[in-house]
């Protein structure tokens, strides 16, 4: 068989994600303290002041990274959703779990930074401004998620109905992208931009880079832990889960 | 260094407030998300292991 596929099925049996994973969450966990402790000195202590914005514009370092992780989680949340209602793949079910739990509380995060940001910048907490309401629409997808995989007094009914949601819900995520091009709006267009160069200067930048790979090593770190103790959960009638305990 | 004095940082300008309530906020919810797994574990092998003492007892 081709290893790639071997290592696929592999992937996933919850006994070898477990056993498979352990050196990575320290691994994870340095790797997000690190980062994430440079990226705020670099962004709070050494990034100069915006001209317009002044200090406030500080919380971007959090808005961001936070609000990159809450999309991307939607990604893989939707990914594991079509993996799992196809091929009934179990780890695809614990992780999907997982993610709806870490996606609504980083869209929380980007919410209520970008909130707290507004006040200073707009003069206002909340606008119902297409960027902003999307991203409310996300958070409450996401509730909508772990509600529905709550549900059932059979745990894979619910997995199957919040699958389904999750793919529904995939139609949101281009209106999130380009609803600051869409409409005009108050929010600001995107700050990063892969193909054209970005519109910000470099000592502001690089705290935001730094802070961004954080926030991904953060998730990496939230998904192994909560997927590894839900897989505990599951499987805690298995005899390799019982020999765990020595 | 952009400010002068640990005055000058916590106040930022007169945005101390709303960067450091940001932050806060965050860091809050970070660590719940962060604990609430690991409790989670440890809560389930305790009581995997009392009901392994508990079948090999019987």
């Amino acid at each position: 068989m081709n290893p790639i596929i071997q290592f696929l099925f592999k992937l996933g049996s919850p006994h070898w994600f477990y056993r498979a994973t352990g050196w990575l969450v320290p691994v994870f966990a340095v790797l997000t303290l690190g980062f994430i402790s440079w990226g705020l000195i670099e962004g709070l202590l050494f990034a100069p002041m915006d001209a317009k914005q002044g200090n406030s514009f500080r919380i971007i370092y959090i808005h961001v990274p936070s609000s990159f992780v809450a999309l991307s989680c939607y990604y893989m949340m939707a990914t594991l959703a079509a993996v799992y209602l196809i091929w009934r793949t179990k780890m695809a079910e614990i992780i999907l779990r997982c993610c709806a739990v870490i996606g609504a509380s980083m869209t929380f995060i980007s919410l209520i930074t970008g909130a707290i940001w507004g006040k200073p910048t707009w003069g206002t907490w909340w606008v119902w401004d297409a960027r902003v309401t999307s991203m409310l629409v996300l958070f409450f997808i996401y509730m909508g998620i772990y509600a529905l995989s709550k549900a059932y007094e059979r745990e894979e009914l619910g997995s199957k109905a919040a699958a389904i949601l999750a793919l529904v819900g995939t139609i949101n995520i281009p209106i999130i992208y380009w609803s600051v091009d869409w409409w005009f709006a108050l929010h600001q267009g995107a700050t990063l931009k892969l193909t054209e160069k970005s519109a910000m200067e470099s000592s502001m930048l690089f705290p935001l880079l730094i802070m961004i790979i954080g926030t991904y090593c953060l998730y990496i770190l939230l998904i192994l832990l909560h997927s590894r103790a839900e897989i505990i959960r599951c499987e805690q009638r298995k005899s390799w889960v019982k020999e765990l305990i020595k | 260094m952009q400010f002068n004095s640990l005055q000058a940082l916590l106040e930022m300008g007169g945005h101390g407030v709303y960067v450091w309530s940001a932050l806060f906020i965050t860091a809050a919810i970070v660590k719940a998300l962060v604990l609430q797994p690991i409790l989670k574990r440890r809560r389930l092998l305790k009581s995997i292991a009392l009901r392994k003492t508990f079948e090999e007892g019987a």
